[in-house]
């Protein structure tokens, strides 16, 4: 008899028919989630500054604010890890970019004779500012004829008109 | 400074949201000079890498956040201080617009702590927040709240979005005597920083309400 009673006190409860399921748990982590993804995308956000067409707005549309649903939070919750992931992405490939264009700038430096007309800007490497490497030939045409190239770097943006 | 009362439903949904307020005797006016001064200054330490690096700071996130958890894309609906932030990068200033939308304008700069300002005789009971009941508007037909819309409210009828646009009929206006001054705190923002933003927006509408006035006081 004893151990019959043991035997029901241990046993899992089924669920009772009719009720809802608590979806608090649920939401708390939702949250929490949304919470970390809206810290990544700040981070996002920062780190790809002052780069330009790197797209860091969720597609979602806007309501009034709301108790939103699970499913909501669901979405805003996949909407948000979507675009951090595509951020992140877009920003490693930049990184890859840039880096690229930061040997190519040493390269230019050391070699400008293979690297004529060539012409990186900070843009390019992912910098603010207007400064720009270009290779042109030394005193004009007598540089081009004979193959005197150097780096001409510019000294800053153009004075507002 | 008191706390405002939340609805339970949203008190449960999301913790650590609150409003507080206090109520300042002052009357609208003209920005004295100290403060458009002030707001000049404030204009010129915005820029647009500063906007962006905010974001990560704990208050404008934690406004973000809050924007988030209720439907909200705060890169279209901005919170308060992002939009005041990129209003100044759009029109390269900070324009006064008299007491007491500029007090708000430098408190929430300030602080980044949303504010909202509504003429205290026309509040019934204390201010809070609660989702509006299908039916309920701000003014009137052209300005209907969506049912389930969270909204500042007093114990009768709402007062204000949470972007900040108040009732009309609960705004201040030329026979205001007394202002009630709410601020809006999300979870992660500390009391600190909600009192900083009341006292500073306080203190202003104060100052520039005892011009000509005999007796200027706040009431706690």
């Amino acid at each position: 008899m004893i151990d019959v009673l043991e035997r029901q006190s241990t046993a899992p409860r089924p669920p009772q028919p009719g009720t809802a399921p608590d979806e608090r748990p649920a939401r708390r982590a939702l949250q929490r989630q949304i919470d970390r993804l809206e810290r990544d995308l700040a981070g996002l956000s920062a780190a790809s500054w002052p780069r330009k067409g790197l797209e860091l707005r969720v597609e979602r549309p806007s309501g009034r604010p709301r108790i939103c649903d699970l499913g909501e939070l669901e979405q805003i919750r996949d909407a948000l890890a979507n675009r951090v992931e595509i951020a992140r992405g877009s920003l490693r490939g930049r990184h890859a970019v840039e880096d690229a264009n930061r040997r190519l700038i040493e390269d230019m430096l050391r070699h400008p004779e293979k690297h004529r007309w060539e012409r990186v800007s900070n843009a390019d490497i992912g910098e603010p500012g207007c400064h720009h490497w270009h290779v042109v030939p030394r005193w004009g045409f007598v540089g081009m004829f004979a193959n005197w190239w150097r780096v001409k770097i510019s000294s800053g943006c153009p004075l507002a008109t | 400074m008191r706390e405002g009362w939340v609805a339970p439903e949203l008190a449960g949904e999301l913790p650590g949201l609150a409003v507080y307020w206090l109520t300042v005797d002052a009357r609208p006016g003209r920005t004295p000079r100290a403060v458009r001064e002030r707001m000049r200054q404030l204009a010129g330490r915005i820029t647009g890498a500063g906007v962006v690096q905010s974001r990560q700071d704990t208050v404008p996130w934690s406004y973000r956040v809050l924007w988030r958890r209720l439907g909200v894309d705060p890169d279209v609906d901005r919170t308060p201080v992002e939009a005041l932030m990129v209003q100044r990068l759009e029109h390269g200033g900070l324009p006064s617009r008299g007491m007491p939308d500029d007090a708000i304008v430098v408190a929430t700069l300030e602080t980044g702590v949303p504010i909202v300002v509504a003429d205290a005789a026309k509040l019934s009971g204390s201010p809070g927040l609660r989702p509006a009941a299908a039916g309920e508007t701000l003014d009137g037909p052209e300005r209907a709240l969506r049912a389930g819309e969270v909204v500042y409210a007093d114990e009768q009828a709402p007062l204000a979005r949470l972007d900040g646009q108040v009732a009309v009929d609960r705004a201040v206006g030329d026979d205001t005597a007394g202002m009630v001054v709410c601020a809006l705190a999300a979870a992660a923002v500390s009391r600190i920083e909600i009192d900083e933003a009341l006292w500073i927006a306080a203190d202003m509408l104060e100052a520039a309400g005892s011009l000509g006035e005999s007796n200027p006081g706040r009431t706690q």
